[in-house]
């Protein structure tokens, strides 16, 4: 059964034509790799099927019927790129901000990313490193019950050990009726987390396929990143 | 019981993940480290120590529950059965695979029988550590 999919899908953006036909569909229950290069129109179509931006020319179908506009709210919890607080916040104060503005936010599963990402609640935020704003976000995005959970780049500028971590939460969140789709092109480090992959170049998907049946070929999923992307 | 901190070195990216969970049971059971009616991790657990999507280790629980290695208990979890036959036949395949692995390695260096017999017998003498691997 499809979780969504992408008819069609235009945007300009910045100058660029960063969506140029997007067709894809997303299945129940799965973690998703959406790989490219920078500029490839990543966070783009990310943003599209948040409901962020509008698309130009195109259509995205949701769970359950939802419209696009008010789907940032409903079912897809978006983790992007920065995560930026007011310079007043505490770690707590994350939480009850996202308590307060969305309806689907779980007590439950913000207490066990807290434990899990090791974060404490009483620290100002913006005298907290790097690594741990990028964990405080990726907890708040995995603190809603979404049907789809969207991930820009939740690797890029982590040590290793929040990676490890990050890749626990990830595990640990996905459930056998939501799916979760993770942009970067750190391909090596998600490549054993991942059912299926997306290749994204110049705003078109121009591969898809299931990592299984890609390593069945004898080839990880970086060699077949690098056939797309650099002929090798 | 299982360790699974011995597992957590890492997949060969060129083969079937699901595929080399199933292996590595089948060697667990082989070293000891696993027995008969041992309990199992939950797909969950296996999934986060490991690294791995739940849907990878839960297609390699399918697959073991199909060839009849392994079986849930409803709200328990996991079981290696205890049937020795069905164990005894999962050892000897590792086995026998590792001696294939290393037939063909010495076929295709040009030995034959006698002479792949000829050297497992000189390194067999020295009590089959002179390459250090005892200790490994």
């Amino acid at each position: 059964m499809d979780l969504l999919t992408v008819n069609g899908l235009y945007k300009r953006y910045a100058g660029k034509q960063a969506l140029d036909g997007v067709n894809m569909s997303l299945g129940s229950g799965q973690i998703i790799g959406l790989l490219g290069p920078n500029g490839s129109g990543k966070t783009t179509l990310m943003k599209v099927i948040a409901g962020l931006l509008s698309p130009d020319y195109g259509e995205v179908t949701y769970p359950n019927g939802v419209r696009r506009g008010v789907a940032s709210k409903g079912v897809v919890s978006f983790l992007p790129d920065e995560m930026r607080f007011p310079s007043w916040m505490k770690v707590s104060d994350a939480f009850g901000y996202f308590k307060a503005n969305f309806p689907d936010y779980d007590e439950q599963k913000a207490a066990g990313m807290i434990k899990l990402l090791e974060l404490v609640p009483d620290m100002s935020i913006k005298k907290t490193s790097k690594g741990m704003q990028e964990r405080l976000a990726l907890a708040l995005t995995f603190s809603r019950t979404a049907s789809l959970y969207l991930l820009d780049e939740p690797l890029g500028g982590i040590d290793p050990v929040g990676k490890m971590k990050v890749m626990q939460s990830i595990i640990t969140t996905h459930v056998e009726n939501s799916s979760i789709l993770i942009s970067t092109h750190l391909v090596r480090d998600v490549e054993s987390l991942l059912d299926s992959v997306l290749f994204l170049r110049d705003g078109k998907i121009v591969f898809s396929g299931d990592c299984e049946g890609i390593r069945g070929q004898g080839k990880t999923v970086e060699e077949s990143y690098l056939e797309v992307f650099a002929g090798v | 019981m299982l360790h699974m901190k011995v597992w957590q070195t890492g997949f060969d990216p060129r083969q079937s993940i699901y595929e080399q969970i199933v292996q590595r049971f089948h060697r667990s059971l082989v070293s000891g480290e696993l027995s008969g009616a041992d309990r199992i991790p939950s797909i969950r657990d296996l999934a986060v120590s490991l690294g791995v999507n739940t849907n990878t280790i839960q297609r390699a629980y399918q697959e073991m529950e199909r060839s009849g290695l392994i079986y849930s208990k409803r709200g328990m979890g996991f079981f290696i059965v205890e049937e020795e036959q069905v164990i005894e036949k999962v050892k000897q395949e590792v086995v026998s695979q590792a001696v294939v692995r290393f037939l063909s390695e010495m076929r295709s260096l040009g030995f034959d029988d006698a002479k792949i017999f000829e050297e497992l017998k000189n390194h067999m003498k020295g009590g089959g550590d002179q390459d250090g691997s005892a200790n490994g």
